[in-house]
């Protein structure tokens, strides 16, 4: 389905309601829509400045506090872990977060492999700085405490493996998986 | 009843899909980010490269959402007025905040802005360490100067309150 499909099925069932310019997922959560390319300009500037550790950090506090909001305020992510990566799976791409294939996933050894497309923001990033950028990085974070807390794989630590800005037709992320030779 | 622009909207079909991305106009592609994380987000940065940076941050996403909206709005051959009203518009449906009093004289702009999302949290949870305001008065700056064709604004945060039913206020000298 496509996003915007899923937006306003979504708005039909109250799942996303608007009120007083404020969007809410399930009536209970905040968040607030970025254009992409907005969104693109300011990660490629703290990236530029602060270095990819420090936006994969930035992308990890945010994902551990979106995270815990989902748990505390919906109650989500009690049920079984491959009940939780179809939630994960639509809800990221309903957040304009991309399309994330996880290929491989071993929660109890902390093994998990998968990849992403069509993020809008890492796309225009993609377009106006080429390889010159490194905005994924805060995805990574995001997705690296999800993988964690959500889908239960100890340690989850996201490492990049091939990139969209460096060319390559997704990007490639991995925790426990490669060994350490292959991070690029 | 339709009664808010991102409802409005979606109905009329300016917000649209393509290739699993929310598109505007069948052009701008949106991704979202939970409020309250986004107050983190904000805060963290403040905490480590301070009050400066953060101006500077808020300055270029401000600047790179109103920019992209005028050269769209442009291409529409003045279909939209580049008035007070479309910068209000245009500032919430980039999910900067529903502006509720924006009220312009010769030489000043005064904007209030209430029960902002953001803002809201960071409130919350950071007391009156929280920066986010002054993040936000430069995204506003940005707009303004870009649809009312303004070299320069001296921005000031006269009114903070947003998380206690009160309103946030910026007055931008020309
Ligand atoms: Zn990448
Ligand atoms: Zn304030």
């Amino acid at each position: 389905m496509s996003i915007v499909n899923y937006l306003k099925e979504s708005i039909l069932k109250r799942l996303i309601k608007v009120e007083d310019g404020r969007v809410k997922m399930f009536g209970k959560i905040d968040y607030i829509m970025f254009p992409g390319v907005a969104m693109a300009e300011f990660l490629h500037q703290i990236g530029k400045d602060m270095g990819e550790d420090y936006l994969f950090d930035l992308g990890y506090k945010a994902g551990l506090d979106g995270a815990n909001e989902m748990i505390e305020k919906l109650g989500l992510f009690a049920n079984s872990i491959p009940t939780n990566m179809n939630i994960i799976n639509s809800m990221f791409e309903t957040l304009g977060f991309g399309k994330m294939n996880i290929k491989v996933m071993h929660s109890e050894d902390g093994q998990i492999l998968l990849t992403l497309v069509e993020h809008p923001v890492i796309e225009y990033a993609k377009l106006k700085y080429g390889n010159k950028t490194r905005v994924c990085a805060l995805y990574r974070g995001i997705f690296s405490i999800h993988a964690e807390k959500d889908l239960k794989v100890k340690n989850c630590k996201l490492i990049e493996t091939q990139c969209v800005l460096k060319g390559d037709a997704f990007c490639e992320w991995s925790s426990n998986y490669f060994k350490k030779s292959k991070k690029t | 009843m339709v009664n808010n622009i991102f409802e409005d909207l979606i109905v009329r079909g300016g917000l649209v899909g393509n290739n699993n991305q929310l598109k505007l106009f069948r052009k701008i592609d949106f991704s979202m980010y939970p409020a309250r994380a986004f107050a983190i987000t904000i805060n963290d940065i403040y905490n480590k490269k301070g009050l400066d940076y953060l101006i500077k941050l808020g300055k270029i996403m401000g600047e790179s959402a109103a920019v992209m909206f005028r050269d769209e709005i442009n291409k529409m051959k003045s279909l939209i007025k580049k008035d007070y009203q479309t910068i209000k518009n245009l500032i919430e449906i980039s999910g900067f905040g529903k502006i509720e009093e924006f009220i312009e004289d010769e030489k000043k702009i005064t904007i209030r802005i209430k029960n902002h999302s953001v803002i809201a949290p960071s409130k919350e949870l950071f007391s009156n360490k929280s920066s986010v305001c002054s993040f936000y008065g430069e995204i506003y700056g940005a707009f303004i100067r870009i649809f009312k064709n303004i070299k320069k604004l001296k921005i000031t945060h006269t009114k903070c309150g947003c998380n206690n039913g009160e309103f946030c206020e910026w007055v931008y000298e020309k």
